[in-house]
């Protein structure tokens, strides 16, 4: 491409440093999920028990297989599983959609169309019949443990001129 | 302000030098064609004669031989920089020249010296090597594995408190990243290569060395709001109130504000991170008072760094207080940049500028105002998509006026649930147990 057809084919338009929409949409809160993320094809995190404060559930849901589990962070299966998925997993599915919104969720799962909302995604879930794929918590309380440091770290006071980039 | 509509000489040229080395890092130096090659030999004739020439040409006749090495990539970010900050010292210029401010984007005092890596060293080379594989694959050919590695180097920069600016820029990119990766194919092709090129470089010269300890003096007195910013990507917020510092020797200042957080909390919860500051700031823009400033920290950047909580004072009146609206000192060099180009201006007739709409998504109702002509404003000329735009922070309406930050309070107050309560005691029990 030579300089007259780059110019051509760029507006200044495209000289854009910040975008528009770039914080997930919602605000949720964190009391039975406190943890829920998109990545490795997968809808993972982490789910409160409702009795023992100290005991967590590590759940994820596969995009494309459709496949799921469900297991305590001490590695016992959930009794909830009984061929299909759990309430913890229909919880994480629930507040993934309100942290990261349906669109995003719904093309993370494969789901095609615009303007997506929580009933078309839970159709398309029920649609997929994956099976249960026992798996060891280890790797997602791992990363929850880490998404935790985040309430943790300490900031020295001062301008962080690199958020520029990162207007709301 | 209608001359800020043409813009300096030179200005279009080297976007578009600039555009063309971004199609090469969008496509990936280990596959580079024939017409990304003829843009970095533009580059290359471009520095020719400068002080950073020969660096990038052997930088670029490295990378021509399929020679990858971290250097070479960190000349042609630092190029890539060079060029963007020319612009903002002629961007600068432009815009204090229209409004009647000393035009020298140099400071009357030297910049203090940043400072050698140290024991940071090891922590800064790795950022630098994964920058390096990210512009040998190209952004647009990244999948989740080039970017899960560098987790654990991202959790040593985010420990490090002289690094802040860089964890931030790089936790904010990579996420970026992964999410970029994710959506579907026919998004792939809207991917901001400008932007991306921008986080890439900018984060790049970042790991040469440590930022410079600020000088400041100790200060006390009157702040009178002139509204509030907000900038965050998942894991990081900040939120900056713009005002003017001072009676008789009055000045333009920001106070900022910064923490780290996750994803679940945004909104009006971000302001649960920064008690024991949010009390008094919000109430402050809610009721159109001043703060007074006990024990302050004036730093040479412009920024006032809190010490203790500020008390709510008397009713401000912005308008007033916007009449001694100065220049904020420009950045080190390396750190310039278009896009952080915020001066600080008073209007009292409508401006031919388009509306910053990518920095007012939580001000509708201010945009409004301003959108159906208020007869006087205070806000930032800000620079993106190759022209000036304006960022209102205040806006007069019948009833008086309107600044960026009403309502947060009042939205604080409908929450019921502390997410981050509930996440730090999940830290407290779940992360001791662990350890």
């Amino acid at each position: 491409m030579d300089t007259l057809s780059f110019r051509e084919a760029h507006k200044m338009s495209d000289f854009t440093s910040v975008v528009i929409g770039q914080d997930p949409p919602g605000s949720r809160t964190v009391k039975s999920v406190p943890f829920v993320e998109l990545i490795g094809g997968r809808i993972q995190g982490v789910v409160s028990s409702g009795s023992d404060l100290a005991r967590v559930y590590v759940s994820f849901f596969e995009a494309k297989t459709g496949h799921y589990y469900c297991c305590t962070n001490n590695n016992r299966p959930c009794g909830g599983l009984r061929g299909a998925p759990c309430k913890h997993i229909h919880e994480l599915l629930d507040e993934a959609i309100l942290e990261f919104g349906p669109n995003r969720v719904g093309s993370y799962l494969g789901l095609e169309g615009e303007g997506l909302d929580a009933n078309a995604i839970g159709a398309g879930i029920r649609a997929l019949r994956g099976n249960e794929l026992k798996e060891s918590p280890g790797i997602v309380f791992s990363r929850f443990l880490t998404y935790l440091r985040y309430c943790e770290l300490n900031v020295e006071p001062g301008l962080v001129l690199e958020m520029g980039w990162f207007p709301s | 302000m209608k001359r800020l509509a043409t813009l300096p000489s030179g200005v279009s040229e080297t976007l578009e030098l600039v555009g063309r080395f971004d199609q090469a890092l969008m496509h990936g130096f280990a596959r580079l064609g024939d017409d990304h090659r003829q843009g970095l030999d533009a580059l290359t004739e471009v520095f020719a004669g400068s002080p950073l020439g020969e660096v990038v040409r052997e930088a670029v006749e490295s990378v021509g031989r399929a020679e990858f090495l971290p250097r070479s990539f960190l000349a042609l970010a630092s190029a890539r920089v060079a060029l963007l900050g020319a612009v903002h010292d002629a961007l600068v210029a432009q815009v204090r020249t229209v409004l009647g401010r000393p035009a020298s984007v140099e400071n009357e005092n030297e910049f203090p010296a940043s400072r050698p890596p140290g024991s940071s060293a090891p922590t800064l080379t790795s950022a630098q090597q994964w920058l390096s594989e990210l512009a040998i694959a190209g952004l647009n050919h990244l999948e989740e594995s080039s970017i899960a590695p560098f987790a654990a180097t991202l959790e040593r920069l985010q420990t490090n408190p002289d690094l802040v600016g860089l964890a931030s820029l790089l936790t904010g990119f990579s996420n970026e990243l992964l999410r970029g990766m994710s959506s579907s194919s026919k998004k792939q092709r809207d991917r901001p290569a400008f932007r991306w090129a921008d986080l890439w470089s900018g984060a790049l010269v970042r790991t040469q060395e440590l930022p410079a300890i600020p000088r400041f003096q100790e200060v006390a007195g009157t702040f009178t709001p002139l509204g509030l910013e907000l900038q965050t990507h998942e894991n990081f917020a900040c939120a900056i109130l713009h005002g003017i510092f001072g009676e008789r020797s009055a000045r333009y200042v920001r106070i900022p504000l910064q923490s780290y957080k996750v994803g679940a909390i945004s909104g009006a919860l971000i302001w649960d991170l920064f008690t024991p500051f949010t009390a008094p700031i919000l109430s402050a823009i809610e009721g159109h008072k001043c703060l007074i400033i006990s024990a302050g920290e004036l730093r040479e950047d412009g920024s006032l760094i809190l010490r203790s909580a500020p008390k709510v004072g008397p009713a401000s009146d912005p308008f007033a207080a916007a009449k001694g609206l100065t220049s904020l000192p420009t950045p080190p060099p390396l750190l310039r940049h278009p896009v952080h180009l915020a001066e600080p201006v008073h209007l009292t007739e409508r401006a031919d500028l388009p509306l910053a709409v990518e920095r007012l998504s939580d001000a509708p109702d201010l945009a409004k105002a301003v959108e159906e002509g208020a007869s006087e404003l205070v806000g930032l000329l800000r620079f993106d998509r190759g022209g000036w735009r304006i960022q209102p922070l205040c806006a007069r309406t019948k009833k008086g006026f309107l600044m960026n930050g009403e309502g947060i309070a009042t939205a604080r107050k409908k929450v019921k649930e502390r997410p981050l309560d509930v996440l730090q005691e999940r830290a407290g029990r779940l992360l001791r147990n662990k350890s």
